[in-house]
């Protein structure tokens, strides 16, 4: 289970959220862009410090201001999907997926029987041995997700995974992607600003507006809620 | 109609200037190898002192480029990735050496290790001779070229998104990992042209070296210090080691544009 409990000066607003996600759920930040969604991840992945607060996880504390506790991100255990996946660019699929392997010392046999077990899971078998950058959008998703998970991470965080899709393979993904991390059965946390993707993919929601949660629920209440005039006007897109 | 005539005489211009920059830095080196037959060349390097020089550039020169890859790419990565209080100051003082007139470095350089120098007083104290030896070459050399190959190979690691770095600390990877096995073969295209600058420039660096390694054929005599000792003699032979000094550049030229087209698998 994450908790979180933070506070951050942004540069336009005060960020100030507390959280909770239990095993296995997938909680969605919703909001407009600069709403302080993709700095919360940071906060609890460490790429971030927060001013203060308290981060823990599985009851390990992560972060805790009093304490002067900041555990390093490399040492977090967490799956990060960033925005654009962040692939290595000159590295093949398998060298991608199997990057924190070889950084964690595992011995050869081990990391090519574990990234051929991800590559099975994401379909991405057939091509292990491309180059990233000659992946469609949707493949380099596959990748990104492949590689955050073979570390068998506590919790997963995705940060606006669909914003490089196009619409069709968008509509595709979400259900993989569903898929794929109720398989791991590991906590998640997704960032998005889309209604679809929301809905699809989230178990419970937080709508967050200049570094505050507004509103916060389950997916059935947000789909609800979505149709209101006054969160009609923050979400920009409804696919 | 006026703007196409327009557009016709802009681009005619552009390609004319074009042309009459190739020509002026290509000219120069054509009329060197037209002078030259092989034969003269063939003759001038068996000469031993000329032998002797040309080991002696491309020897230090090779010295001078690992000591400033060794040195410098940990002050690139730094300047370029970490934020610290004097960060401009470091920054400034990397940029002198570039700036400085040769013969004003090889004077500060005199300064520093000369025996009543700052740092030439101690070593001559404990029995170290820096002036008119080979390390004198190699220090004129690190004073010169170090520069240029710090300030190539911070804009290459600056190029590097950072986001990279995250993603190799989200998955795990030390600091050093992030800089072996992401940053630099990322950055690797830039900080192999640095390493070629940094090796040319070496190799053909005079000023400094005059002033504090001198012209002791077989001893202290690089090629371009062999080039000016020889033009007041052998004309000939001057040119046979400025010709060598051409092809040198080219054969890195050619060396570094296959290296950095060739993908490196980290």
């Amino acid at each position: 289970m994450l908790n979180v409990r933070v506070n951050k000066q942004l540069r336009d607003f005060g960020l100030q959220i507390s959280l909770q996600v239990d095993p296995g759920e997938i909680l969605v930040l919703f909001g407009e862009n600069g709403a302080g969604k993709t700095s919360l991840i940071s906060m609890i992945s460490g790429l971030l410090e927060p001013d203060g607060g308290l981060i823990s996880l599985n009851s390990h504390i992560l972060y805790n201001s009093d304490s002067g506790i900041n555990v390093p991100t490399e040492e977090r255990n967490i799956g990060y999907v960033f925005q654009n996946y962040a692939l290595f660019p000159h590295m093949t699929v398998e060298e991608n997926i199997g990057f924190s392997l070889t950084c964690r010392g595992f011995l050869k046999e081990i990391i090519h029987k574990r990234v051929h077990e991800w590559l099975e899971t994401c379909n991405l078998t057939s091509l292990a041995k491309f180059p990233v950058t000659d992946l469609s959008g949707g493949q380099q998703q596959r990748v990104a997700l492949a590689r955050a998970l073979i570390i068998n991470p506590d919790l997963m965080l995705l940060d606006e995974p669909f914003s490089a899709l196009d619409m069709r393979t968008r509509e595709q993904m979400r259900y993989e992607l569903r898929d794929i991390l109720k398989k791991s059965q590991k906590p998640a946390i997704l960032v998005t600003h889309s209604i679809r993707d929301a809905t699809s993919i989230g178990d419970r929601f937080l709508f967050l507006e200049r570094g505050k949660i507004i509103r916060e629920g389950s997916i059935e209440e947000f789909s609800h809620m979505s149709f209101e005039p006054d969160l009609h006007a923050y979400t920009c897109v409804k696919q | 109609m006026k703007s196409i005539n327009i557009n016709r005489i802009v681009i005619a211009g552009g390609i004319l200037a074009g042309i009459i920059t190739v020509f002026f830095f290509i000219l120069p080196v054509i009329s060197l190898l037209l002078r030259c037959s092989p034969g003269i060349i063939l003759s001038t390097v068996q000469d031993p002192f000329i032998i002797h020089a040309i080991i002696l550039s491309l020897g230090t020169a090779f010295i001078t480029t690992v000591v400033i890859v060794l040195f410098g790419t940990p002050l690139a990565y730094i300047q370029a990735r970490k934020e610290y209080p004097g960060k401009d100051i470091v920054e400034t003082i990397l940029d002198i050496p570039i700036i400085l007139p040769p013969a004003v470095a090889g004077i500060a350089l005199l300064l520093l290790f000369g025996k009543k120098g700052i740092l030439g007083f101690f070593l001559s104290e404990i029995g170290i001779q820096v002036l008119f030896t080979v390390t004198a070459i190699i220090l004129a050399q690190l004073f010169v070229a170090g520069p240029l190959y710090v300030r190539q190979a911070k804009n290459a690691i600056v190029m590097v998104p950072v986001v990279y770095d995250q993603a190799g600390r989200t998955l795990g990877a030390s600091s050093f990992q992030i800089i072996i096995k992401i940053i630099l073969p990322l950055a690797r295209k830039g900080i192999l042209s640095g390493i070629m600058l940094t090796y040319a420039r070496a190799v053909g660096e005079f000023g400094a070296t005059m002033m504090i390694a001198g012209n002791i054929p077989g001893k202290t005599q690089t090629m371009p210090v062999a080039i000016y000792s020889l033009l007041q003699t052998d004309m000939d032979g001057a040119i046979s080691i400025a010709v060598i000094l051409v092809w040198i550049t080219v054969i890195i030229l050619v060396m570094v544009r296959v290296l950095s087209d060739r993908r490196q698998v980290c």
